[in-house]
């Protein structure tokens, strides 16, 4: 996303030619009166021309998304995160929606004003539970009804701020994947859409049966997260960036203890459920691949407070899996102590392994050779590499790792 | 289309640049980014290293670089093959170009790295230059670059907006603590069979030769 970043910064000449011919179009239109149709409705047309305009180019930019070579096609995964969708807003509504699973490691997810509902894998990884999801979904898809694109693309056209135009410029070659971080994003609202999104994903919750706290317990969590990338890297917090989510204005803060006071009173009458072991065993085949795609990232503070909280308060929480995880995310920094930490961490996962029954992956075994290796324990890190190759024979890397594994 | 040659905010800015601004804009960003011939037979220090190699065929060379210690050749167009040399590189510096060195660092090299170290260093580095978790690396061999022992590795990948899976083919070799990196990579459709040969072949002839 921070190429996104970069392309703005550079587009703003490009901006700044294009606006005058954006002021020749149609003026604004008023705002659609409450008794409209919502867009959740089947058989909903766009109203009036801005909306038309919308839609169009989103229809436009489905069409290129679906041959990205980016999307998840997994039946399963997609079945499960569009019935979890469904389950929170009702079938009827849902099936205003067509769901794309993106592989990208980042937390994001949108609706377009189309229906176009985009969900990062990324996001996947970051929830605890099924109601964190449907509390996501919920959120995303009270924009969709309420148009909330449509009503912030209004309003910049009101002001013709052509830096705020911008982010409405559709950039063909970035596609649709990387413009719902500009456009339609979870960062991309006004803090009045946003309360009004935040009450809409808890009603969600709460009438799906979920527990609408969890609500509140994501964006604590991303804040967290945000907060422990920054530390390592050593630059200011993200969270606080764009006003909306993590504001340390006053509204904002107030917004997110509404909310948690909402979501709090809401569960004394009906705790709901969080369906933890469903979200778990749904995700349970691409875990291994989505916690790769974050380390590969080399944010090591966002990355470790991401096991940990995944791996929870209970020692015990911490899995074979988030055991090899932790030393992969040591081992591929490789700064002084890392590699020490990496094979405490390894042999942590081995042994977690062999008291839950399931035993570590084999990769456990690769990592702990080469964590060796690199702190010159070369007999240990070899026979490591050996016993991995045992494991995995056909694994890619099975030429290189016993070349490195031959002799003592 | 985002490629590995085209991992740096400058070159990515040329495409969208062409697509926005007015004609006039457009021409110039062209006229500052020529190529030059590389004929085949010729022998050329790559990057302004140490590192000579023999053209096999007739390529063209951008005289733009992404960074002091690489050039990138093509013989149908960047985007459709690219044979990039990454040459020299010290303990402490990036793959590519940091677009974002402080919010999103590339990993840096270090001497001490194993083999499989290099791979994988490779990897992160052009996930995150390329903004894609699509991107493996396949079949992984112990290979020799320069007479140097090092490793060779097949790679696939895909980025946004370009809906085109491409392949490629790196070999790399730390020679005298200093990395060195040959990669070639095009879209899997007909240009990665057709021009690997080649590329290989240029890879072949790579030797350290003494700095003028």
């Amino acid at each position: 996303m921070s190429a996104l970043r970069q392309l703005t910064a550079g587009l703003i000449s490009a901006a700044l030619i294009a606006s005058p011919l954006a002021a020749q179009s149609t003026p604004a239109q008023p705002v659609a009166a409450a008794s409209k149709p919502l867009p959740s409705v089947a058989g909903y047309r766009p109203q009036g021309k801005l909306e038309e305009g919308l839609w169009f180019e989103m229809d436009e930019q489905e069409r290129q998304l679906k041959q990205s070579k980016l999307l998840v096609t997994d039946p399963a995964l997609n079945g499960y995160i569009r019935d979890v969708l469904c389950r929170t807003v009702g079938a009827e509504r849902c099936a205003a929606t067509r769901l794309y699973l993106v592989r990208t490691p980042y937390f994001n997810a949108s609706m377009a004003p189309n229906g176009t509902t985009i969900v990062y894998t990324g996001l996947l990884l970051r929830m605890r539970d099924e109601a964190q999801l449907a509390a996501v979904l919920g959120h995303e898809f009270t924009h969709f009804e309420q148009r909330h694109t449509l009503r912030l693309f209004k309003d910049i056209r009101a002001k013709t701020d052509a830096l705020s135009w911008l982010s409405f410029i559709p950039i063909p070659y970035l596609g649709m994947i990387s413009q719902i971080a500009l456009i339609g994003g979870i960062y991309a609202f006004s803090r009045d859409m946003e309360r009004e999104a935040d009450a809409g994903s808890i009603q969600e919750l709460a009438r799906a049966g979920y527990d609408p706290r969890e609500a509140s317990a994501i964006w604590e969590q991303l804040g967290a997260e945000q907060d422990a990338t920054a530390k390592v890297r050593g630059h200011k917090s993200q969270k606080n960036k764009n006003g909306g989510l993590f504001a340390t204005h006053p509204k904002s803060t107030e917004r997110m203890q509404t909310l948690r006071e909402k979501a709090n009173a809401m569960a004394l009458a009906d705790p709901g459920v969080t369906r933890a072991q469903e979200y778990r065993a749904a995700l349970e085949d691409w875990w291994p691949k989505l916690i790769d795609d974050q380390i590969k990232l080399q944010d090591f503070g966002g990355t470790e407070y991401l096991l940990a909280t995944l791996a929870g308060p209970d020692p015990a929480g911490w899995t074979a899996d988030l055991l090899y995880a932790r030393g992969e995310l040591y081992r591929s920094r490789g700064l002084a102590g890392d590699f020490e930490q990496a094979i405490a961490a390894y042999e942590a996962a081995i042994e977690a392994g062999r008291r839950a029954g399931g035993g570590a992956i084999p990769e456990t075994w690769r990592g702990l050779g080469l964590a060796r290796m690199r702190l010159g324990q070369t007999a240990e890190g070899k026979a490591a590499l050996r016993d991995y190759l045992a494991r995995k024979p056909a694994a890619e890397d099975a030429l290189l790792l016993s070349a490195m594994a031959q002799g003592a | 289309m985002k490629t590995l040659r085209l991992a740096l905010a400058a070159a990515l800015l040329v495409p969208l640049a062409a697509v926005v601004a007015p004609a006039p804009a457009a021409a110039q960003l062209v006229l500052s980014n020529p190529w030059k011939i590389v004929r085949g037979g010729d022998v050329r220090k790559v990057g302004k290293s140490d590192l000579a190699v023999t053209a096999v065929g007739d390529w063209n060379r951008a005289t733009q670089r992404q960074t002091g210690e690489s050039e990138n050749w093509t013989q149908n167009g960047a985007g459709l093959d690219d044979l990039g040399f990454y040459v020299g590189i010290k303990k402490g510096e990036a793959l590519f170009r940091q677009r974002d060195k402080k919010k999103d660092p590339l990993p840096k090299f270090d001497p001490a790295m194993l083999p499989t170290d290099i791979v994988e260093w490779f990897e992160n580095s052009a996930r995150i230059a390329l903004t894609s978790a699509v991107f493996e690396v396949g079949a992984v061999r112990p290979a020799q670059l320069a007479g140097h022992p090092g490793v060779e590795m097949d790679f696939s990948y895909a980025t946004e907006g370009d809906n085109l899976e491409r392949k490629g083919t790196a070999r790399a070799a730390v020679i005298g603590q200093r990395l060195y990196l040959i990669t070639f990579d095009a879209p899997k459709i007909h240009y990665y069979d057709a021009g690997l040969p080649t590329a290989l072949a240029v890879m072949n002839s790579a030797r350290i030769v003494g700095k003028k």
